[in-house]
Protein backbone atom coordinates (compact mmCIF):
# COMPACT_ATOMS: atom_id res chain seq x y z
CA UNK A 1 0.00 0.00 0.00
CA UNK A 2 2.39 2.52 -1.25
CA UNK A 3 0.14 5.40 -2.00
CA UNK A 4 -1.21 5.32 1.42
CA UNK A 5 0.09 7.78 3.37
CA UNK A 6 0.79 8.05 7.45
CA UNK A 7 1.75 11.48 8.21
CA UNK A 8 4.06 10.50 11.49
CA UNK A 9 5.71 7.27 10.43
CA UNK A 10 5.92 5.35 7.32
CA UNK A 11 3.67 2.46 6.66
CA UNK A 12 3.73 -0.74 9.19
CA UNK A 13 3.73 -3.01 5.69
CA UNK A 14 7.33 -1.36 4.94
CA UNK A 15 8.98 -2.69 8.09
CA UNK A 16 12.00 -0.28 8.12
CA UNK A 17 13.47 1.74 11.00
CA UNK A 18 12.89 5.19 10.13
CA UNK A 19 10.33 7.17 7.87
CA UNK A 20 10.38 7.29 4.32
CA UNK A 21 7.81 9.93 4.41
CA UNK A 22 8.58 12.99 4.73
CA UNK A 23 6.32 15.20 7.53
CA UNK A 24 4.01 17.84 6.14
CA UNK A 25 5.04 20.45 8.01
CA UNK A 26 8.15 20.32 6.71
CA UNK A 27 7.02 20.75 3.20
CA UNK A 28 4.89 23.78 3.63
CA UNK A 29 7.74 26.88 2.27
CA UNK A 30 8.02 29.49 4.64
CA UNK A 31 9.35 33.25 2.86
CA UNK A 32 11.23 34.60 6.28
CA UNK A 33 11.47 37.71 5.15
CA UNK A 34 7.85 38.02 4.20
CA UNK A 35 7.17 37.13 8.49
CA UNK A 36 9.61 39.83 9.22
CA UNK A 37 8.30 43.21 10.04
CA UNK A 38 11.07 45.13 8.74
CA UNK A 39 10.14 45.54 5.01
CA UNK A 40 6.35 45.87 4.62
CA UNK A 41 7.06 46.93 0.80
CA UNK A 42 8.23 43.18 0.08
CA UNK A 43 4.81 42.44 0.98
CA UNK A 44 2.98 44.21 -1.66
CA UNK A 45 2.79 42.99 -5.49
CA UNK A 46 4.75 44.16 -8.00
CA UNK A 47 1.58 45.81 -9.64
CA UNK A 48 1.38 47.90 -6.71
CA UNK A 49 3.38 51.25 -7.78
CA UNK A 50 4.47 50.94 -3.95
CA UNK A 51 5.99 47.68 -4.36
CA UNK A 52 9.92 47.85 -5.58
CA UNK A 53 9.68 45.97 -8.11
CA UNK A 54 7.01 48.38 -10.03
CA UNK A 55 7.60 48.95 -13.51
CA UNK A 56 4.82 50.82 -15.74
CA UNK A 57 3.82 48.75 -18.34
CA UNK A 58 1.08 50.44 -20.44
CA UNK A 59 2.71 53.91 -21.00
CA UNK A 60 2.04 54.50 -24.39
CA UNK A 61 -0.99 53.89 -26.89
CA UNK A 62 -0.53 50.57 -28.49
CA UNK A 63 -1.68 51.04 -32.09
CA UNK A 64 -0.75 47.32 -33.30
CA UNK A 65 -3.40 46.01 -30.77
CA UNK A 66 -5.65 49.06 -31.29
CA UNK A 67 -5.94 47.91 -35.22
CA UNK A 68 -6.46 44.16 -34.08
CA UNK A 69 -9.03 44.49 -31.87
CA UNK A 70 -10.72 47.50 -34.06
CA UNK A 71 -10.56 46.50 -37.09
CA UNK A 72 -8.49 42.72 -37.97
CA UNK A 73 -10.97 40.67 -35.03
CA UNK A 74 -14.61 40.84 -36.69
CA UNK A 75 -13.08 40.93 -40.26
CA UNK A 76 -11.30 37.41 -38.88
CA UNK A 77 -14.46 36.18 -37.18
CA UNK A 78 -16.67 36.62 -40.35
CA UNK A 79 -13.88 35.05 -42.79
CA UNK A 80 -13.57 31.52 -40.76
CA UNK A 81 -16.68 31.50 -39.55
CA UNK A 82 -19.02 28.05 -40.68
CA UNK A 83 -22.58 27.94 -39.78
CA UNK A 84 -22.85 24.94 -37.65
CA UNK A 85 -19.47 24.09 -37.78
CA UNK A 86 -18.47 20.78 -35.41
CA UNK A 87 -15.14 20.64 -33.34
CA UNK A 88 -12.57 18.67 -35.64
CA UNK A 89 -11.01 16.00 -33.51
CA UNK A 90 -7.30 15.87 -33.53
CA UNK A 91 -5.11 12.83 -33.53
CA UNK A 92 -5.00 11.48 -29.96
CA UNK A 93 -2.69 8.70 -28.51
CA UNK A 94 -4.67 5.26 -28.90
CA UNK A 95 -5.39 2.99 -25.53
CA UNK A 96 -4.99 -0.31 -25.56
CA UNK A 97 -8.20 -2.43 -25.64
CA UNK A 98 -7.53 -4.42 -22.91
CA UNK A 99 -8.31 -7.62 -24.32
CA UNK A 100 -4.55 -9.04 -22.69
CA UNK A 101 -4.09 -8.62 -18.92
CA UNK A 102 -0.32 -7.15 -19.90
CA UNK A 103 -2.28 -4.37 -21.55
CA UNK A 104 -2.75 -2.63 -17.86
CA UNK A 105 0.09 -0.03 -17.17
CA UNK A 106 1.26 -0.58 -20.75
CA UNK A 107 1.52 3.36 -22.13
CA UNK A 108 -1.21 4.39 -24.88
CA UNK A 109 -0.23 3.63 -28.36
CA UNK A 110 0.87 7.22 -30.53
CA UNK A 111 -1.39 8.51 -32.43
CA UNK A 112 -2.32 7.01 -36.02
CA UNK A 113 0.32 8.11 -38.03
CA UNK A 114 1.71 10.85 -36.00
CA UNK A 115 4.40 10.97 -33.23
CA UNK A 116 2.35 13.13 -30.86
CA UNK A 117 -1.03 14.05 -30.46
CA UNK A 118 -2.56 17.26 -32.76
CA UNK A 119 -5.00 19.31 -31.31
CA UNK A 120 -8.83 19.74 -31.85
CA UNK A 121 -9.49 22.45 -33.83
CA UNK A 122 -12.74 23.83 -32.50
CA UNK A 123 -15.27 25.72 -34.71
CA UNK A 124 -14.16 30.22 -35.09
CA UNK A 125 -16.22 31.55 -32.52
CA UNK A 126 -15.81 35.10 -30.58
CA UNK A 127 -13.99 33.39 -28.10
CA UNK A 128 -11.42 32.20 -30.33
CA UNK A 129 -10.75 35.05 -32.67
CA UNK A 130 -6.59 35.23 -32.95
CA UNK A 131 -4.50 37.26 -31.51
CA UNK A 132 -0.66 38.30 -30.67
CA UNK A 133 1.07 36.09 -28.19
CA UNK A 134 4.20 36.61 -28.40
CA UNK A 135 7.50 37.15 -30.38
CA UNK A 136 10.61 35.39 -29.62
CA UNK A 137 13.69 36.74 -31.72
CA UNK A 138 16.61 33.90 -31.55
CA UNK A 139 20.35 34.41 -32.53
CA UNK A 140 21.97 31.26 -32.69
CA UNK A 141 25.81 31.94 -33.56
CA UNK A 142 27.42 29.30 -35.09
CA UNK A 143 31.37 30.48 -34.49
CA UNK A 144 30.40 31.11 -30.55
CA UNK A 145 31.93 27.80 -30.50
CA UNK A 146 36.09 29.55 -31.35
CA UNK A 147 35.26 32.92 -30.65
CA UNK A 148 32.71 33.12 -27.70
CA UNK A 149 33.14 37.19 -27.31
CA UNK A 150 30.70 37.43 -30.27
CA UNK A 151 28.10 36.17 -27.30
CA UNK A 152 28.27 39.92 -25.87
CA UNK A 153 27.86 41.83 -29.44
CA UNK A 154 24.83 39.12 -30.14
CA UNK A 155 23.52 39.94 -26.56
CA UNK A 156 23.84 43.69 -27.24
CA UNK A 157 22.36 43.96 -30.96
CA UNK A 158 19.12 41.92 -29.81
CA UNK A 159 18.71 44.42 -26.30
CA UNK A 160 19.36 47.38 -28.87
CA UNK A 161 16.75 46.40 -31.85
CA UNK A 162 13.90 45.20 -29.22
CA UNK A 163 14.50 47.60 -25.94
CA UNK A 164 13.84 43.93 -23.94
CA UNK A 165 16.74 42.44 -21.51
CA UNK A 166 18.31 39.08 -23.59
CA UNK A 167 18.46 35.91 -22.24
CA UNK A 168 21.44 33.67 -23.50
CA UNK A 169 20.99 29.72 -25.32
CA UNK A 170 23.15 27.18 -25.18
CA UNK A 171 24.23 24.16 -27.11
CA UNK A 172 21.82 21.23 -26.47
CA UNK A 173 23.94 18.25 -27.59
CA UNK A 174 27.52 17.54 -28.16
CA UNK A 175 28.08 17.77 -32.02
CA UNK A 176 32.03 17.23 -32.38
CA UNK A 177 32.03 17.74 -36.12
CA UNK A 178 30.66 21.32 -35.40
CA UNK A 179 32.91 21.56 -32.56
CA UNK A 180 29.71 22.27 -30.41
CA UNK A 181 29.72 20.82 -26.69
CA UNK A 182 26.96 20.70 -24.61
CA UNK A 183 26.59 23.54 -22.45
CA UNK A 184 28.15 25.87 -24.68
CA UNK A 185 26.88 29.71 -24.86
CA UNK A 186 25.44 29.90 -28.29
CA UNK A 187 23.90 32.98 -28.84
CA UNK A 188 20.50 34.37 -27.27
CA UNK A 189 16.84 35.34 -27.42
CA UNK A 190 14.54 38.23 -26.36
CA UNK A 191 11.00 37.37 -25.92
CA UNK A 192 8.45 39.80 -26.52
CA UNK A 193 5.04 40.32 -25.16
CA UNK A 194 2.33 43.15 -24.94
CA UNK A 195 3.68 46.96 -26.73
CA UNK A 196 7.28 45.83 -27.15
CA UNK A 197 6.24 42.91 -29.42
CA UNK A 198 3.66 45.67 -31.09
CA UNK A 199 6.48 47.92 -31.04
CA UNK A 200 8.85 45.03 -32.75
CA UNK A 201 6.45 43.98 -35.27
CA UNK A 202 5.22 47.66 -36.24
CA UNK A 203 8.96 48.66 -37.08
CA UNK A 204 9.80 45.08 -39.06
CA UNK A 205 6.90 45.99 -41.55
CA UNK A 206 7.36 49.57 -41.98
CA UNK A 207 10.87 50.26 -41.79
CA UNK A 208 13.05 46.83 -42.27
CA UNK A 209 11.13 44.47 -44.58
CA UNK A 210 9.95 47.15 -47.57
CA UNK A 211 14.12 47.76 -47.67
CA UNK A 212 15.35 44.38 -48.04
CA UNK A 213 15.65 44.06 -52.02
CA UNK A 214 15.64 40.58 -51.71
CA UNK A 215 12.85 39.99 -49.19
CA UNK A 216 9.68 38.35 -51.54
CA UNK A 217 7.37 37.64 -48.17
CA UNK A 218 7.36 34.99 -45.63
CA UNK A 219 7.15 31.56 -46.85
CA UNK A 220 3.14 30.41 -46.52
CA UNK A 221 4.91 26.94 -45.80
CA UNK A 222 6.69 28.19 -42.83
CA UNK A 223 5.06 27.81 -39.38
CA UNK A 224 4.45 24.76 -36.58
CA UNK A 225 0.73 23.98 -38.66
CA UNK A 226 -1.18 25.20 -35.52
CA UNK A 227 -0.56 28.71 -35.64
CA UNK A 228 3.01 30.04 -35.02
CA UNK A 229 4.98 31.50 -37.40
CA UNK A 230 8.48 31.71 -38.05
CA UNK A 231 11.17 33.38 -40.57
CA UNK A 232 14.77 34.66 -40.41
CA UNK A 233 16.78 37.44 -41.48
CA UNK A 234 20.63 37.66 -42.59
CA UNK A 235 22.85 39.93 -40.89
CA UNK A 236 22.82 42.51 -43.82
CA UNK A 237 18.74 42.49 -43.64
CA UNK A 238 19.50 43.42 -39.74
CA UNK A 239 21.35 46.50 -40.76
CA UNK A 240 18.01 47.97 -41.49
CA UNK A 241 16.28 48.24 -38.09
CA UNK A 242 16.79 51.90 -37.30
CA UNK A 243 19.04 51.40 -33.96
CA UNK A 244 21.93 50.17 -36.58
CA UNK A 245 21.02 51.88 -39.54
CA UNK A 246 22.01 55.17 -37.83
CA UNK A 247 24.79 53.59 -35.79
CA UNK A 248 26.18 51.57 -38.50
CA UNK A 249 30.19 52.45 -37.15
CA UNK A 250 29.35 50.65 -33.83
CA UNK A 251 28.08 47.21 -35.63
CA UNK A 252 30.79 46.52 -37.48
CA UNK A 253 29.94 43.12 -36.96
CA UNK A 254 25.76 41.93 -37.70
CA UNK A 255 24.27 39.01 -36.83
CA UNK A 256 20.91 37.09 -38.29
CA UNK A 257 18.08 36.59 -36.31
CA UNK A 258 14.97 33.57 -36.15
CA UNK A 259 11.32 35.41 -35.65
CA UNK A 260 9.05 33.48 -34.12
CA UNK A 261 5.28 34.61 -33.95
CA UNK A 262 3.26 32.85 -31.37
CA UNK A 263 -0.12 33.84 -32.20
CA UNK A 264 -3.34 32.55 -30.62
CA UNK A 265 -4.49 31.13 -33.63
CA UNK A 266 -5.49 27.30 -34.32
CA UNK A 267 -3.98 26.86 -37.73
CA UNK A 268 -1.53 28.63 -39.41
CA UNK A 269 -3.78 29.63 -41.93
CA UNK A 270 -5.68 31.87 -38.88
CA UNK A 271 -2.24 33.04 -38.27
CA UNK A 272 -1.37 34.06 -41.54
CA UNK A 273 -4.74 35.93 -41.97
CA UNK A 274 -3.75 37.93 -38.59
CA UNK A 275 -0.32 38.71 -39.49
CA UNK A 276 -1.23 40.01 -43.58
CA UNK A 277 -3.27 42.41 -41.48
CA UNK A 278 -0.76 43.61 -39.85
CA UNK A 279 1.06 43.99 -43.31
CA UNK A 280 3.33 41.02 -43.17
CA UNK A 281 3.32 39.63 -46.75
CA UNK A 282 3.01 36.20 -47.44
CA UNK A 283 4.60 34.00 -50.44
CA UNK A 284 4.33 30.13 -51.74
CA UNK A 285 2.23 27.87 -51.87
CA UNK A 286 0.55 26.30 -48.53
CA UNK A 287 0.39 23.77 -46.45
CA UNK A 288 -2.70 22.38 -44.17
CA UNK A 289 -2.93 19.56 -41.69
CA UNK A 290 -5.26 16.74 -42.47
CA UNK A 291 -8.07 16.37 -40.91
CA UNK A 292 -9.20 19.54 -39.97
CA UNK A 293 -11.57 22.17 -41.64
CA UNK B 1 -20.11 2.56 -50.26
CA UNK B 2 -23.69 2.79 -49.51
CA UNK B 3 -24.01 3.24 -46.51
CA UNK B 4 -21.33 6.51 -46.41
CA UNK B 5 -23.49 7.73 -48.73
CA UNK B 6 -26.82 7.05 -47.29
CA UNK B 7 -25.50 8.71 -44.26
CA UNK B 8 -24.36 11.76 -46.73
CA UNK B 9 -27.98 12.25 -47.41
CA UNK B 10 -29.22 12.39 -44.21
CA UNK B 11 -26.70 14.60 -43.38
CA UNK B 12 -27.73 16.88 -45.14
CA UNK B 13 -31.75 16.36 -44.91
CA UNK B 14 -31.02 17.16 -41.23
CA UNK B 15 -28.40 19.57 -41.26
CA UNK B 16 -29.37 23.00 -41.15
CA UNK B 17 -28.89 24.78 -44.44
CA UNK B 18 -27.63 28.51 -43.89
CA UNK B 19 -29.12 31.19 -46.32
CA UNK B 20 -25.93 31.15 -48.17
CA UNK B 21 -26.21 28.12 -48.89
CA UNK B 22 -29.69 28.36 -50.38
CA UNK B 23 -28.97 30.84 -52.96
CA UNK B 24 -26.54 28.08 -54.71
CA UNK B 25 -28.73 25.94 -54.63
CA UNK B 26 -31.87 28.04 -55.99
CA UNK B 27 -29.46 28.57 -58.47
CA UNK B 28 -28.43 25.71 -59.32
CA UNK B 29 -31.65 25.15 -59.89
CA UNK B 30 -32.30 27.99 -62.23
CA UNK B 31 -29.71 26.57 -64.75
CA UNK B 32 -31.00 23.17 -64.77
CA UNK B 33 -34.56 24.43 -65.49
CA UNK B 34 -36.32 27.81 -65.15
CA UNK B 35 -35.01 31.19 -66.16
CA UNK B 36 -33.63 33.62 -64.35
CA UNK B 37 -35.69 36.28 -62.44
CA UNK B 38 -38.53 34.51 -61.05
CA UNK B 39 -36.55 32.24 -58.46
CA UNK B 40 -34.10 35.13 -57.39
CA UNK B 41 -36.77 38.00 -57.41
CA UNK B 42 -36.86 37.96 -53.60
CA UNK B 43 -33.00 37.75 -53.19
CA UNK B 44 -30.74 41.12 -52.91
CA UNK B 45 -27.24 41.21 -52.04
CA UNK B 46 -26.20 44.32 -50.00
CA UNK B 47 -22.76 45.63 -49.70
CA UNK B 48 -21.58 46.94 -46.19
CA UNK B 49 -18.30 49.22 -47.31
CA UNK B 50 -16.61 50.57 -44.93
CA UNK B 51 -13.16 52.84 -44.71
CA UNK B 52 -10.66 51.44 -41.95
CA UNK B 53 -9.40 54.16 -39.51
CA UNK B 54 -6.35 55.60 -40.65
CA UNK B 55 -4.75 56.77 -38.04
CA UNK B 56 -4.92 56.18 -34.22
CA UNK B 57 -8.28 56.37 -32.18
CA UNK B 58 -9.00 59.43 -30.51
CA UNK B 59 -7.79 59.47 -26.45
CA UNK B 60 -9.85 60.24 -24.31
CA UNK B 61 -8.34 63.16 -22.11
CA UNK B 62 -8.26 60.18 -18.62
CA UNK B 63 -6.55 58.14 -21.13
CA UNK B 64 -4.12 60.39 -22.23
CA UNK B 65 -3.08 61.44 -18.49
CA UNK B 66 -2.77 58.21 -17.13
CA UNK B 67 -0.83 57.00 -20.44
CA UNK B 68 1.50 60.57 -19.87
CA UNK B 69 1.40 59.37 -15.90
CA UNK B 70 2.85 55.88 -16.71
CA UNK B 71 5.40 56.96 -19.15
CA UNK B 72 6.78 59.68 -17.24
CA UNK B 73 6.97 57.34 -13.94
CA UNK B 74 8.89 55.03 -16.68
CA UNK B 75 11.17 57.11 -17.86
CA UNK B 76 11.84 58.52 -14.07
CA UNK B 77 12.69 54.19 -12.83
CA UNK B 78 15.14 53.85 -16.37
CA UNK B 79 18.41 53.69 -16.45
CA UNK B 80 21.16 56.13 -17.53
CA UNK B 81 21.69 56.87 -20.88
CA UNK B 82 25.34 55.01 -21.60
CA UNK B 83 27.09 58.06 -22.82
CA UNK B 84 30.62 56.20 -22.86
CA UNK B 85 28.66 53.32 -25.04
CA UNK B 86 27.54 55.75 -28.18
CA UNK B 87 30.07 58.48 -27.54
CA UNK B 88 33.91 57.28 -28.14
CA UNK B 89 36.34 59.30 -25.25
CA UNK B 90 38.27 61.93 -26.51
CA UNK B 91 36.21 62.29 -30.00
CA UNK B 92 34.22 65.27 -31.22
CA UNK B 93 31.39 63.87 -31.52
CA UNK B 94 31.45 63.08 -27.05
CA UNK B 95 32.78 66.94 -26.51
CA UNK B 96 29.73 67.98 -28.91
CA UNK B 97 27.36 65.72 -26.90
CA UNK B 98 28.93 67.13 -23.46
CA UNK B 99 27.99 70.40 -24.19
CA UNK B 100 24.53 69.95 -25.35
CA UNK B 101 23.68 68.51 -22.42
CA UNK B 102 22.45 70.26 -19.56
CA UNK B 103 23.70 68.88 -16.04
CA UNK B 104 21.78 69.11 -12.51
CA UNK B 105 23.27 70.90 -10.00
CA UNK B 106 25.44 69.03 -7.30
CA UNK B 107 24.74 68.72 -3.78
CA UNK B 108 27.00 71.08 -1.57
CA UNK B 109 27.12 71.21 2.19
CA UNK B 110 25.96 74.27 3.61
CA UNK B 111 23.38 75.27 0.47
CA UNK B 112 19.94 75.21 0.75
CA UNK B 113 18.17 73.79 -2.61
CA UNK B 114 14.31 74.78 -2.90
CA UNK B 115 13.57 71.81 -5.46
CA UNK B 116 14.95 69.17 -2.75
CA UNK B 117 18.89 68.25 -2.36
CA UNK B 118 20.49 66.42 -5.26
CA UNK B 119 20.84 62.56 -5.57
CA UNK B 120 23.71 62.66 -7.93
CA UNK B 121 24.93 59.22 -9.64
CA UNK B 122 26.99 59.27 -13.00
CA UNK B 123 25.98 62.55 -13.57
CA UNK B 124 22.34 62.17 -13.11
CA UNK B 125 19.77 63.46 -10.66
CA UNK B 126 18.15 60.14 -9.53
CA UNK B 127 14.98 61.78 -8.11
CA UNK B 128 13.95 62.85 -12.00
CA UNK B 129 13.88 61.71 -15.12
CA UNK B 130 16.66 62.04 -17.33
CA UNK B 131 16.71 64.67 -20.35
CA UNK B 132 19.03 63.69 -23.45
CA UNK B 133 19.83 66.75 -25.69
CA UNK B 134 21.16 65.67 -29.17
CA UNK B 135 23.37 68.37 -30.40
CA UNK B 136 22.50 70.28 -33.09
CA UNK B 137 24.62 69.65 -36.14
CA UNK B 138 26.15 72.90 -37.48
CA UNK B 139 28.57 71.85 -40.05
CA UNK B 140 25.39 70.17 -41.75
CA UNK B 141 22.64 72.40 -40.79
CA UNK B 142 22.01 72.49 -44.91
CA UNK B 143 21.19 68.81 -45.50
CA UNK B 144 18.37 66.70 -44.03
CA UNK B 145 19.13 66.23 -40.20
CA UNK B 146 16.85 63.88 -39.00
CA UNK B 147 17.88 62.94 -35.71
CA UNK B 148 18.04 66.14 -33.97
CA UNK B 149 15.22 67.76 -35.79
CA UNK B 150 11.94 68.22 -34.21
CA UNK B 151 8.95 66.06 -34.71
CA UNK B 152 6.00 68.21 -36.11
CA UNK B 153 2.65 65.54 -36.47
CA UNK B 154 0.28 66.16 -39.11
CA UNK B 155 -3.25 67.65 -38.00
CA UNK B 156 -5.86 64.89 -37.32
CA UNK B 157 -8.80 67.56 -38.61
CA UNK B 158 -8.80 67.76 -42.67
CA UNK B 159 -9.35 70.06 -45.00
CA UNK B 160 -12.88 68.29 -45.57
CA UNK B 161 -14.09 68.13 -41.27
CA UNK B 162 -13.29 71.66 -41.63
CA UNK B 163 -15.58 72.11 -45.10
CA UNK B 164 -18.08 69.55 -43.62
CA UNK B 165 -17.63 67.58 -46.61
CA UNK B 166 -19.67 63.64 -45.96
CA UNK B 167 -18.48 62.96 -49.23
CA UNK B 168 -14.82 62.59 -48.79
CA UNK B 169 -12.79 59.95 -47.97
CA UNK B 170 -9.99 61.87 -45.80
CA UNK B 171 -12.73 63.28 -43.24
CA UNK B 172 -12.65 61.52 -39.19
CA UNK B 173 -9.83 59.99 -39.92
CA UNK B 174 -9.59 58.40 -36.97
CA UNK B 175 -13.24 56.39 -37.77
CA UNK B 176 -14.13 53.81 -39.34
CA UNK B 177 -16.66 55.17 -42.56
CA UNK B 178 -19.03 53.49 -43.83
CA UNK B 179 -20.87 54.34 -47.40
CA UNK B 180 -24.65 55.17 -47.57
CA UNK B 181 -26.30 55.98 -50.42
CA UNK B 182 -29.68 57.58 -51.45
CA UNK B 183 -32.06 55.92 -53.79
CA UNK B 184 -35.77 57.02 -54.12
CA UNK B 185 -35.49 59.49 -51.55
CA UNK B 186 -33.98 57.25 -48.82
CA UNK B 187 -30.67 56.86 -47.06
CA UNK B 188 -29.64 52.94 -47.58
CA UNK B 189 -26.80 51.04 -47.88
CA UNK B 190 -26.19 49.88 -51.26
CA UNK B 191 -28.40 47.27 -52.33
CA UNK B 192 -28.04 45.09 -55.57
CA UNK B 193 -31.07 42.39 -56.47
CA UNK B 194 -29.55 39.52 -57.92
CA UNK B 195 -30.60 39.39 -61.73
CA UNK B 196 -28.55 36.34 -62.53
CA UNK B 197 -27.09 33.51 -60.68
CA UNK B 198 -24.11 34.25 -58.93
CA UNK B 199 -22.22 34.36 -55.51
CA UNK B 200 -23.84 37.53 -53.25
CA UNK B 201 -20.35 38.68 -52.99
CA UNK B 202 -19.44 39.10 -56.49
CA UNK B 203 -23.33 40.64 -56.92
CA UNK B 204 -22.39 43.18 -54.42
CA UNK B 205 -18.68 43.68 -55.76
CA UNK B 206 -20.70 44.00 -59.55
CA UNK B 207 -23.17 46.76 -58.59
CA UNK B 208 -21.07 48.83 -56.55
CA UNK B 209 -19.01 49.28 -59.96
CA UNK B 210 -21.90 49.91 -61.73
CA UNK B 211 -23.10 52.61 -59.38
CA UNK B 212 -19.78 53.94 -58.39
CA UNK B 213 -16.75 53.70 -60.87
CA UNK B 214 -14.25 51.45 -61.83
CA UNK B 215 -11.64 53.49 -60.66
CA UNK B 216 -12.03 51.74 -57.31
CA UNK B 217 -9.88 49.25 -55.23
CA UNK B 218 -12.15 47.23 -52.61
CA UNK B 219 -11.56 44.06 -50.48
CA UNK B 220 -14.46 41.75 -49.88
CA UNK B 221 -13.94 40.14 -46.15
CA UNK B 222 -16.01 37.01 -46.98
CA UNK B 223 -17.98 35.36 -48.70
CA UNK B 224 -20.17 34.75 -46.09
CA UNK B 225 -22.91 37.50 -45.62
CA UNK B 226 -22.91 39.48 -42.07
CA UNK B 227 -26.08 39.87 -41.89
CA UNK B 228 -29.75 38.92 -43.55
CA UNK B 229 -32.92 41.64 -43.54
CA UNK B 230 -36.62 40.68 -44.13
CA UNK B 231 -38.82 42.56 -46.86
CA UNK B 232 -42.77 41.55 -47.19
CA UNK B 233 -43.46 43.59 -50.31
CA UNK B 234 -41.11 46.18 -49.53
CA UNK B 235 -41.47 46.74 -45.99
CA UNK B 236 -38.58 45.82 -43.59
CA UNK B 237 -40.01 43.30 -40.87
CA UNK B 238 -38.64 42.02 -37.85
CA UNK B 239 -35.72 39.99 -37.75
CA UNK B 240 -38.10 36.92 -35.80
CA UNK B 241 -40.16 37.31 -38.13
CA UNK B 242 -42.41 33.74 -39.01
CA UNK B 243 -43.60 34.86 -42.53
CA UNK B 244 -42.59 32.55 -45.00
CA UNK B 245 -43.02 34.84 -48.44
CA UNK B 246 -40.32 37.00 -48.05
CA UNK B 247 -37.55 38.95 -49.64
CA UNK B 248 -34.05 38.76 -48.47
CA UNK B 249 -31.11 40.75 -48.55
CA UNK B 250 -27.93 39.91 -47.40
CA UNK B 251 -25.06 42.15 -46.48
CA UNK B 252 -21.56 41.50 -47.93
CA UNK B 253 -18.82 43.30 -45.95
CA UNK B 254 -16.07 44.83 -47.75
CA UNK B 255 -13.41 47.46 -47.18
CA UNK B 256 -12.30 50.57 -49.62
CA UNK B 257 -8.33 50.18 -49.96
CA UNK B 258 -8.06 52.89 -53.51
CA UNK B 259 -9.97 55.13 -55.51
CA UNK B 260 -13.07 57.22 -54.64
CA UNK B 261 -16.66 56.48 -55.14
CA UNK B 262 -18.10 58.78 -57.93
CA UNK B 263 -21.78 58.84 -58.77
CA UNK B 264 -22.37 56.85 -62.22
CA UNK B 265 -25.52 55.98 -62.08
CA UNK B 266 -29.18 57.91 -62.39
CA UNK B 267 -30.00 56.00 -59.54
CA UNK B 268 -27.65 57.23 -57.15
CA UNK B 269 -29.34 60.73 -55.98
CA UNK B 270 -26.42 61.09 -53.41
CA UNK B 271 -23.54 59.39 -51.11
CA UNK B 272 -21.89 59.99 -47.88
CA UNK B 273 -19.07 58.50 -46.04
CA UNK B 274 -20.51 58.69 -42.34
CA UNK B 275 -19.60 57.30 -38.73
CA UNK B 276 -21.72 54.89 -36.61
CA UNK B 277 -23.18 58.29 -35.01
CA UNK B 278 -23.67 60.20 -38.04
CA UNK B 279 -25.57 56.67 -40.05
CA UNK B 280 -27.89 56.34 -36.91
CA UNK B 281 -28.95 60.16 -37.75
CA UNK B 282 -29.21 59.67 -41.83
CA UNK B 283 -31.11 56.27 -41.63
CA UNK B 284 -34.67 54.61 -40.62
CA UNK B 285 -34.78 53.61 -37.24
CA UNK B 286 -35.73 50.28 -38.15
CA UNK B 287 -33.12 49.92 -40.17
CA UNK B 288 -30.51 50.98 -38.05
CA UNK B 289 -31.78 49.03 -35.29
CA UNK B 290 -31.00 45.74 -37.37
CA UNK B 291 -27.59 46.89 -38.60
CA UNK B 292 -26.43 48.86 -35.94
CA UNK B 293 -24.65 46.40 -34.48
CA UNK B 294 -22.25 45.34 -37.77
CA UNK B 295 -20.84 49.01 -37.21
CA UNK B 296 -18.14 50.20 -35.75
CA UNK B 297 -17.72 52.33 -32.42
CA UNK B 298 -14.09 53.12 -33.13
Amino acid sequence: MLGYRSFSTSSVSLKVGCAMVKPVHHRVKVIKKLLSPRFPELKLSPTDPRSPKFRPEITHQDRVQEHIHNTLRSDLMLINYIHGEKPAEGLKRRQWDFTSPYHINRPARPPKGEKVPTPTIMPQSWKNVPGIEKVVVHSFVANCTSDPKLNIGVSLQLQQITGVKPQSVYAKTNLPSFGLRKGVKMGAKVELTGRDASQFLSTLTELVLPRITTFEGISNRAGSRYGTVSFGLKPEDVLYFPEIYYNQDAWAKRFGMDITIHTTAQLDREARQLLSGLGLPFVGTEREPKLTR
Amino acid sequence: MLEMGQSEIEHSITGYSPPFVEVFTMSVRNFASVAAGSELAGISSALLLSRIPLVTPDLHPFEAAYYNYQNELKRRLMWTFPKYYYFRKGTVAEREFVQAQKYPLFKRPGVWFPRGVPDLKHGRDRRFKEEVTLPKQQERADEDDELSKPVVFNSRVTAADEAGDLTSLERRLSRTLYLLIKTKGAWKFPSFPLVEPKPLHEAAEQGLREIGSVNMNTWTVSNTPTAVLKYSNGKLLDAETQEKEVEREYFIKSHIIGGDFQISSSDVEEFRWLTKEEVEQTVEPQYYGQLGHLLSTV
